[in-house]
């Protein structure tokens, strides 16, 4: 008996040999573990910016059959723009994608396109008011006090008539919140560009859905229904404006009058 | 048994071994071909990549361009923005946003911020670069540009002359540069500092050459070349660029077209409701063609060019638009001055020409009438014609008529300016302009004056000026100079209804449905009075003719008195890119 004990007894682990190869074990697992959650990480971002992008596609075609951009979707109004049918819009920079106006695939249940964070994806859109009067000829932005008529870019036959001399002049993106006020990046060194050059923006809130960061002060900027918007590379919770994780993809004036041009929608 | 086993073992163990080694050799080649296939697919999915940014850019850009030639202030509609400011680079709050100005051919990053766009990196993480052909940018202040429809660009690529307007490249990362066909050694750093980047640490082989010519690749020698390469060309970039212009034609040229001969001062038949339209010029080589209008149908109607011919200001040597003698005086009429009213006689009158022929010019003396002393003095009047007038846009300039009197006495009163009324009649089917001005003499008696004065009566030739659509050198907005220095005038095709040219005077007309213009598509069809044709691009790309056939297309190239509006289309088998701009309609 006991000579075959010995050599079983040898066989067998001992609790530091069992703890060792345990450690490495999680050692390998947790490291293997770590890159995976980076790699979804990684995977929703651009599952998301795709989503976007597909988003930019839709409103161009959108623009391209209809002879016009579609009005943002409100939280009431189950994925339809509003007013449906385009013109004044109900909320030009505060709205949500109106995901079933353009044929969004990717909707929650109410409707609404999201993101791959499973948040809604936001639209803005220039609410723009061509001048006919002056010229050369302007776009007027509604927050001046003469009274609103339908805008230029979400009403089909202002649009046409009024043509492509007519420029955005109220959506612009800025690179940080700080110093700017509800119109403008408040100086040429905060803009990412002139103020007539972004007809729509299109963007997500991104993982942390503008929610659970404290400041929020660049994100803040881009849900508080405003014309000025705010777009940089990621921050982490502690940057001097808060976390940022919102991501915009935009519209140009010239991406949007040279789809319709070729498309024969204008002039 | 332990030695059996051991011998087991070791025959066993030996097996093992060939095993091992095949099993890693066959691990090894599967991951070398695991490596390889995903290699391959990482280097499409990095083109991919490319090409996506690389398209953005070039629509955004495409788009920027149109968009801005649309804008009255563009005083180069078409022209594309330099690249970025060179000492922009690495300056967070400059970068992207385009030199005011560029040497051409230009090299430099995408003025990203310029255009609108975000800041497009390729596969690499590097920022697009883009090259602008000479002609499309602007060299400089105070420099103007001449782009129109047949404006090429003059970047060669890939050894094909006159082949795209502007490039836009993603340049891929930094390597070293093995020295190959076509290709410079180079080892390639990116600096991060800010200041003046050198394209050859980003672009390689023909692309690099610093400074940079207008000879461009899109591909390179294996392992010496990682740019990707795209074009645009002027089959992207003219019909957008077209669409701009034609809107600008119907606002800021079609108005001011339609009043040239408007106004009663031509003719009593001739009004804003009923205006005049030149006669067109025949169709010829539009690079060529001197733009005189001439009172000829083509299918029953007259159709050509726009008579946008020159007399004045400009070198006939030089400029084969250019006739100063267009607008001649009617041969067989000596200048003449006849008494039409008041009171007072010729004493004598000597006629002649003069300033070389320019000037037609009367003087001598007048008496005072004894037995009227208090009433209106001598009326005189001159009577002129000018052929051709009606051959291009002209305006009446009647401080070119000018009447003078003088006591005799040259100690006496100084010379007295007589205002002259100046009237103007179009002649039918010649578009000759017949001009009677005439002046009231200072009644000699009333001014205290001797029994007799002089008087000089003259008309310059120069009555019939050029007008002011076609002056080069007006700048801003709400002028027009653009237009005539892009020679947009080139590319349009013009046709008055019968019934408003010369040959239907006195009254211009014509009836809805009838006499006027049709164009299909257009609503009403049949009511225009005139219109202008952008015939854009040649899109066959065969040489400039004289036959408007090959600029035309559809309906438009069947020369009659029925145009046709279509929707634009690339379509190869059945393009059209003829653009209507309405002149005038009933």
């Amino acid at each position: 008996m006991s000579p075959e004990r010995t050599p079983s007894a040898a066989r067998g682990f001992t609790l530091v040999e069992l703890g060792v190869v345990m450690m490495i074990v999680a050692l390998l697992l947790g490291s293997v573990l770590y890159t995976l959650s980076g790699q979804l990480e990684q995977r929703s971002f651009e599952e998301t910016r795709g989503r976007l992008e597909t988003a930019r596609e839709l409103l161009l075609s959108y623009a391209i059959v209809n002879g016009r951009l579609p009005c943002p979707a409100t939280a009431t109004s189950s994925g339809d723009e509003v007013p449906l049918g385009g013109g004044n819009c109900t909320s030009p920079y505060g709205g949500f994608l109106p995901a079933r106006t353009i044929g969004f695939q990717v909707v929650d249940p109410g409707g609404y396109a999201i993101d791959s964070w499973q948040n809604r994806i936001r639209y803005a859109v220039s609410a723009a008011v061509p001048v006919n009067s002056q010229s050369p000829r302007i776009c007027r932005p509604v927050s001046d006090t003469t009274p609103p008529v339908a805008p230029h870019f979400t009403d089909r036959n202002n649009l046409k008539f009024q043509g492509i001399d007519c420029q955005p002049s109220d959506l612009i993106i800025c690179r940080s919140a700080t110093g700017i006020t509800p119109t403008t990046c408040g100086g040429l060194a905060n803009q990412v560009m002139t103020q007539n050059l972004v007809v729509a923006i299109v963007f997500s809130v991104g993982k942390n859905g503008s929610l659970a960061c404290a400041p929020c002060v660049d994100e803040g900027a881009n849900i508080n229904g405003d014309q000025v918007f705010v777009s940089h590379t990621p921050a982490p919770a502690g940057a001097t404006n808060g976390e940022f994780d919102d991501y915009l993809v935009w519209i140009t004036v010239g991406e949007l009058y040279g789809k319709l041009i070729s498309a024969g929608v204008l002039p | 048994m332990q030695r059996s086993y051991r011998k087991g073992a070791g025959v066993s163990g030996q097996r093992g071994f060939a095993l091992i080694a095949l099993v890693s050799l066959i691990v090894l080649i599967s991951a070398y071909l695991l490596v390889k296939q995903l290699n391959a697919a990482t280097t499409a999915g990095k083109s991919n990549h490319n090409a996506k940014v690389l398209n953005q850019a070039k629509q955004a850009l495409i788009g920027y361009v149109a968009q801005d030639a649309a804008l009255a202030s563009e005083n180069n509609p078409g022209r594309l923005p330099c690249p970025e400011a060179a000492a922009n680079y690495g300056d967070p709050a400059q970068e992207g946003i385009a030199a005011p100005f560029c040497t051409l051919p230009a090299v430099g990053r995408l003025p990203w911020r310029t255009l609108g766009l975000d800041k497009l990196v390729d596969a690499a993480l590097e920022p697009l670069w883009y090259v602008v052909s000479p002609g499309w940018a602007l060299p400089s202040s105070g420099v103007t540009l001449t782009i129109n429809s047949n404006t090429t660009g003059q970047l060669t690529v890939d050894g094909v002359a006159n082949d795209a307007v502007a490039l836009i490249i993603a340049p891929g990362a930094a390597f070293t540069v093995p020295a190959a066909a076509g290709c410079a050694a180079r080892l390639q750093t990116h600096p991060t500092a800010a200041g003046t980047l050198d394209l050859r640490n980003y672009l390689e082989c023909e692309n690099a050459t610093s400074p940079a010519d207008a000879n461009f690749v899109t591909t390179g020698p294996s392992g010496s070349f990682n740019d990707q390469v795209l074009r645009v060309t002027t089959a992207d970039l003219m019909p957008e660029i077209e669409a701009a212009i034609a809107v600008r034609i119907q606002r800021e040229i079609v108005p001011t077209l339609k009043t040239v001969y408007a106004d009663p001062k031509w003719g009593s038949g001739i009004s804003a409701a009923n205006p005049l339209f030149p006669y067109p010029a025949p169709f010829s080589n539009p690079s060529t063609s001197n733009f005189q209008g001439a009172a000829v149908t083509v299918g029953g109607a007259p159709q050509g060019l726009l008579p946008f011919n020159q007399t004045q200001l400009c070198n006939p040597a030089t400029d084969v638009r250019c006739t100063t003698t267009l607008t001649a005086w009617a041969s067989g009429t000596p200048p003449d001055v006849t008494k039409v009213g008041g009171y007072g006689s010729f004493q004598t009158k000597t006629c002649s020409w003069q300033s070389g022929g320019d000037d037609a010019y009367c003087e001598g003396e007048y008496r005072e009438d004894s037995t009227n002393t208090t009433g209106p003095g001598m009326v005189i009047s001159m009577t002129a014609t000018i052929n051709n007038v009606a051959m291009g846009l002209r305006v009446l300039d009647t401080t070119k008529a000018t009447i003078e009197a003088e006591n005799n006495d040259p100690s006496g009163a100084p010379l007295t300016i007589v205002t002259p009324s100046v009237t103007a009649t179009m002649n039918s089917s010649n578009g000759s302009v017949t001009i009677t001005f005439s002046g009231t003499l200072p009644n000699i008696d009333v001014q205290g004056w001797d029994t007799w004065a002089l008087y000089r009566i003259r008309l310059k030739r120069s009555v019939i000026g050029d007008h002011a659509l076609l002056d080069a050198t007006t700048l801003g907005p709400g002028s027009t100079g653009w237009f005539v220095r892009n020679e947009w005038y080139r590319v349009l095709y013009y046709a008055p209804a019968p019934g408003h040219t010369a040959a239907a005077l006195p009254t211009p007309s014509c009836t809805s449905g009838g006499t006027c213009l049709s164009v299909t598509n257009v609503a009403p069809a049949n009511n225009l009075r005139a219109i202008l044709i952008l015939m854009g691009r040649r899109i066959n790309l065969a040489p400039l003719s004289s036959d408007p056939a090959g600029y035309l297309e559809f309906g438009n190239a069947s020369l009659d008195t029925v145009f046709e509006r279509r929707p634009v289309s690339k379509a190869p088998n059945a393009p059209f890119n003829d653009r209507i701009v309405v002149l005038d309609t009933n």
